[in-house]
């Protein structure tokens, strides 16, 4: 069995540097605009950063994978079929790509640049992921984090592609791509913005002890004097129903299912991903060494210490998410 | 009305402590900027911001004024809540939080879940300071202190030699307060 290779995430040069020297064996970035699905101020790379970033990497043995993962403005594919031409000059070792024609067009234009596809695809079963494969070449496929792990082994003997798992980092509940609770009230979305809940739309302020956030100007959690706060998407808000105050969509937990390691091995899973471009270095490189320490754990028959990891989690609170589905 | 936009002889006095305090201040950011010059093309301000921010363990604020041209800095007094409100974003936190948040060498979300950061404002502004800080990869010693460089290797270890101290007698006082905790609640529990 070959040993997980591990996609960590970079928001900035100096991220990339740590997770590199972390023990990463890839690292994911974007570049400094809505062509990907983490376009937050103050983050990201241009194209001089992206060029120093992979010969940094390169030199270290870790490749540098390119998130071009938003959908490209009706009438306007300019700026993103650019971010494939740039990856490609820059010597990208792949691009990560969620529209049909975005993929097309690298396909046509730089045949020999590695294409995933992104978890923005949403492709979730086998006859997708196979079509992806035939029409625009793909090399590898990152899965939505709405499947079980029987479901995900099923499709990676299915296809001829490689499979990626993301593993710890944030949850998202819904099937990537196709959210459109963002843009419901801040009129932005991951999808085609890059943001979900743009920093613009997010307020936090105190009311005494209680620390309130808002996005678009609607109240949409209030976190109590001892209580941890979470991140401001709508998602993870929480909505009084009944007369009760509540999280209805989904709690604010992490996901962590590097517990699951042997099984996704042996499920033929190739990569595992941790999410996380907005976070810092000390995060980063945290997260990354104790899921480094994890694979090769792993590698060498024995059980990946999970203790490291438990403190990292969003709000204290993990989840292995569908992965292990416990309920009907 | 001169008089009246002008501050008098006895407030200039009271704001004195602070604005001494700002000089090596000044001067730490002055270091920092020319050493990361990256920094403030990372934030893409056009125009300038300003940002306060409060120590919760000094007696004044910092009030920063940014653009990608240059950066200044001001100390205020904290009483000044027309400051606070004249601004685009204030953070507030403990002193070796914030350091931690200029170094990089904290996490800054799980600081802020933790409510040892918060902050209040345009939180655009907020982000992005935070994300060019991380970038910046400040080095407290090198790059705020004006010390010889061979001074900084052994400064470092002595530092990090505190640190581990200091960490282990919180985690012993950690233990202690658990304990309390566990001896006060077990009453209720049973009750």
């Amino acid at each position: 069995m070959d040993r997980l290779e591990i996609v960590c995430p970079a928001g900035t040069p100096a991220a990339l540097r740590t997770a590199v020297a972390a023990g990463a064996d890839s690292v994911y970035v974007g570049f400094r605009n809505e062509t990907n699905a983490r376009n937050f101020p103050g983050l990201n790379f241009d194209y001089e950063e992206l060029v120093a970033g992979i010969a940094f990497a390169h030199d270290h043995g870790v490749k540098v994978l390119l998130a071009i993962n938003t959908y490209p403005r009706a009438g306007d594919p300019g700026p993103w079929q650019q971010a494939v031409d740039d990856a490609a000059r820059a010597g990208a070792d792949a691009v990560i790509l969620a529209d049909p024609g975005l993929l097309a067009y690298a396909q046509r234009t730089h045949p020999d640049l590695r294409r995933h596809l992104s978890v923005q695809a949403s492709a979730s079963n086998a006859t997708a992921i196979a079509w992806y494969r035939r029409r625009f070449g793909i090399r590898r496929v990152v899965l939505p984090r709405v499947l079980t792990l029987p479901q995900i082994a099923a499709i990676a003997r299915a296809v001829d592609v490689e499979t990626e798992v993301f593993v710890f980092g944030g949850l998202c509940v819904m099937a990537e791509g196709r959210c459109l609770l963002s843009s419901y009230v801040t009129g932005e979305s991951p999808n085609m913005n890059g943001v979900c809940s743009p920093a613009s739309a997010v307020r936090y302020h105190e009311e005494g002890d209680t620390l309130v956030s808002t996005l678009g100007g609607l109240t949409i959690n209030r976190f109590g004097p001892r209580e941890k706060a979470g991140y401001p998407t709508l998602c993870k808000g929480r909505f009084v129903a009944r007369g009760e105050a509540a999280y209805l969509f989904e709690e604010p937990t992490s996901l962590n299912a590097v517990g699951m390691l042997p099984d996704l091995a042996a499920a033929g899973v190739r990569a595992i991903k941790i999410e996380g471009r907005q976070r810092g270095r000390a995060y980063i490189a945290r997260v990354i060494g104790a899921v480094r320490a994890a694979v090769d754990a792993v590698a060498a028959g024995e059980p990946p210490d999970m203790t490291a990891l438990h403190a990292l989690s969003e709000g204290g609170r993990e989840t292995v998410g569908v992965y292990r589905k416990g309920w009907r | 009305m001169a008089s009246q936009s002008r501050p008098g002889s006895v407030e200039m006095m009271a704001d004195l402590p602070a604005r001494l305090a700002g000089l090596p201040l000044e001067a730490m950011l002055a270091r920092s900027l020319s050493r990361h010059p990256g920094l403030l093309a990372r934030l893409g301000w056009s125009e300038p911001r300003t940002v306060l921010v409060e120590p919760r363990d000094l007696p004044f604020a910092i009030l920063i004024r940014c653009s990608r041209e240059g950066a200044a800095l001001r100390t205020v007094r904290k009483a000044g809540a027309a400051v606070a409100a004249g601004v685009d974003a204030r953070i507030r936190g403990a002193l070796p939080d914030l350091l931690a948040l200029v170094s990089g060498g904290g996490d800054g979300d799980a600081q802020f879940f933790a409510r040892r950061l918060a902050f209040d404002g345009d939180t655009e502004i907020v982000l992005a300071l935070r994300n060019a800080l991380e970038d910046a990869d400040i080095d407290p010693l090198a790059d705020l202190l004006p010390l010889p460089a061979a001074a900084v290797p052994p400064l470092r270890t002595l530092l990090a030699s505190l640190a581990r101290a200091s960490g282990r007698i919180a985690d012993r006082l950690g233990v202690l307060e658990r304990l309390l905790e566990g001896l006060a609640a077990a009453p209720g529990e049973e009750g």
